[in-house]
């Protein structure tokens, strides 16, 4: 049976079946099955269906419309955050201060501003297409079509570049022709190659180890040797009555050693040219001398005599210590990154069946942009000045962008927190501070004794809502920052009976001192009850 | 990382990256439902694309091939 594909211009406004849903759930081509509350068309045949694909498909929009203003809340809310950015850069850091000079050709290169590190963030997103890549979407859209567009020098590429990009119009590309087969296309030449880059590892790594000299020995010369060529040799070096002996046992009618039949017996001659011979077949084949550089030693086997072996691939720099380390890797990533070396995409001349127009940018501004955004981010990492001022709140943003689902705000912390984990206090405009509360014996009161009750949150308002547990001889202790003015505590929703409040200095975790008034409850053993401060 | 250091805020910074893959694929999915299903949210999804100010994925949609796949195109191309 011949293989169908399934063009997604056939699925406009009709309905598709559950089992094809079911098909594109599990491969990830989308995320939510509509609800099935219609049979497929497949199966309603003669009957009119009730609802299309696009009244099934409402929740899954609605969705993608929730994730988009999400995203691009989010993406306001850093631009909002970044826009006065200005980086000093170092001077003495020459390649940086080089990087963002080419980024941004009217400045100094002294700063990095929020324009160069769009510029640089958008080098880095366009980087496939620039360098004549492909959005994958786009090629399954268009075939081998591409973009028109000039050539660019780094500071022309910004983020909305792409609005000045055309796709060009390509003959064979029809979507007539399923995107299946166009995208079947592609990951078919991905195969080959990831299947090419296979074997050549395998290859490497074959060739490349010391076990074919092993397999060799092993496998057949020792046994031979052992079984076949000493015991000849020995025989024939017995009464051949050698001259040329071995070491001590050197002369006539003695027994001679292993190594010395090795070196002298002609069967053993015979072998060790056998095995020479058997080492030096892979390379013959498969030695290509950029890649293999062979770790067996097999100089002494003569190869050249036997089949024409190239020499290993010498190092291109001599005497230079990391291009012996790194075999000559560094010096092709130099010429990659290096503008006064001409490259293909430099010059464009190797890529016009691509891109006859061709659009690009030198790889130099790829390294420029990445230089930049790696400076950035190390920046942003980097321990912070406490004498600067703390950033607004994330809820404080001035202009964020309207959305149907907004990201839900912090809201007050209301819940009793065991002073074992406290909240942490982080930077804010507004000043807040520890309210304690909870049940003690003791009927007067200092810093230590209220700090070192149960509960306590931060917050800048005097409105409270919580539950406590009151056993005998204890009475109710609750603390707040004097400031938030007179409270109204109610026990159980009636208006609760507490003694008159106490002034007391606290002294927080972050040596921030302020006056707070302690209520303290007139009765004891209350049990447990819910307590509301208003 | 709420801190304000050299003119803005290290946090924001740090998530860029995430709101580059969420924005890859909110942009995935809209272009899905467009060639999916044609109707004013999908038309409309198509606008917001159009007015990003980063166009790298109005592409998809402004080129004869994607046209051909939308009911919009396919009555604007005749078919």
């Amino acid at each position: 049976m011949p293989q169908q594909f399934i063009s997604p211009a056939d699925l406009i406004n009709r309905q598709i079946p559950p089992e094809i849903l079911d098909q594109l759930q599990v491969l990830g081509r989308i995320q939510f099955k509509p609800e099935d509350t219609t049979p497929s068309a497949v199966s309603t045949t003669g009957t009119t269906p009730d609802t299309t694909v696009a009244d099934n498909l409402s929740g899954v929009l609605s969705h993608v419309a929730e994730m988009e203003g999400l995203s691009k809340q989010i993406e306001d809310m850093i631009d909002q955050l970044t826009k006065d950015m200005a980086i000093p850069v170092d001077p003495n850091n020459s390649t940086l201060k080089a990087a963002v000079q080419s980024l941004s050709p009217t400045g100094d290169g002294s700063t990095i501003t929020k324009d160069i590190f769009d510029t640089a963030m958008a080098l880095i997103d366009h980087a496939s297409i620039l360098t004549m890549g492909y959005d994958p979407f786009l090629a399954a859209l268009t075939g081998d079509g591409s973009l028109k567009g000039s050539y660019l020098n780094c500071s022309d590429v910004t983020r909305d570049i792409a609005k000045t990009w055309e796709v060009a119009k390509s003959a064979p590309s029809s979507p007539s022709q399923p995107i299946a087969d166009q995208t079947a296309k592609i990951e078919d030449n991905y195969a080959k190659q990831l299947a090419q880059m296979v074997i050549e590892i395998l290859q490497n790594f074959f060739f490349n180890m010391l076990w074919p000299k092993y397999m060799v020995d092993l496998s057949i010369i020792n046994p031979i040797r052992l079984m076949i060529a000493n015991p000849l040799d020995s025989i024939i070096c017995f009464f051949k009555n050698l001259k040329r002996g071995c070491g001590d046992r050197a002369g006539a009618f003695t027994v001679k050693s292993p190594d010395c039949l090795k070196l002298n017996g002609p069967v053993n001659k015979a072998l060790t040219k056998f095995r020479c011979f058997l080492l030096c077949i892979p390379p013959r084949k498969l030695w290509d001398p950029t890649k293999y550089k062979p770790m067996v030693d097999i100089s002494h086997c003569h190869c050249v005599d036997l089949q024409p072996c190239p020499p290993a691939p010498a190092p291109v720099n001599p005497g230079v210590d990391r291009d012996s380390k790194l075999g000559g890797m560094s010096n092709l990533m130099d010429s990659l990154f290096d503008a006064s070396v001409p490259t293909c995409s430099d010059t464009l001349s190797g890529v016009p069946s691509q891109n006859a127009a061709g659009l690009g940018v030198p790889p130099q501004c790829l390294q420029n942009a990445t230089t930049v955004v790696n400076a950035v981010v190390a920046d942003a990492l980097s321990p912070t000045d406490p004498t600067r001022s703390p950033g607004p709140a994330y809820g404080t943003i001035n202009s964020p962008a309207p959305v149907s689902t907004p990201i839900p705000s912090v809201t007050e912390q209301t819940e009793n927190i065991p002073v074992s984990n406290p909240v942490p206090v982080t930077g804010s405009t507004a000043v807040s501070n520890y309210r304690y509360w909870g049940a003690s014996t003791q009927t007067t009161y200092d810093a230590p004794t209220i700090t070192g009750l149960y509960y306590k949150t931060i917050s800048n308002v005097i409105t409270n809502n919580f539950t406590i547990t009151v056993g005998v001889g204890e009475y109710i202790v609750y603390a707040y920052p004097s400031r938030l003015g007179d409270a109204n505590i109610a026990i159980n929703g009636a208006p609760g009976i507490f003694d008159a409040p106490t002034s007391l200095s606290i002294t927080n975790t972050n040596a921030y001192t302020e006056n707070y008034y302690v209520y303290k409850s007139t009765s004891s053993n209350l049990g447990t009850v819910n307590m509301e401060v208003a | 990382m709420n801190m304000i250091k050299n003119g803005y805020v290290a946090g924001a910074v740090l998530l860029i990256p995430f709101s580059k893959k969420l924005r890859d694929h909110v942009e995935t999915e809209k272009f899905l439902c467009r060639i999916v299903v044609d109707n004013d949210q999908t038309k409309q999804f198509k606008q917001n694309t159009a007015d990003l100010k980063d166009q790298l994925f109005a592409l998809r949609y402004n080129n004869e091939a994607a046209n051909k796949l939308t009911a919009e195109g396919k009555a604007k191309n005749g078919d």
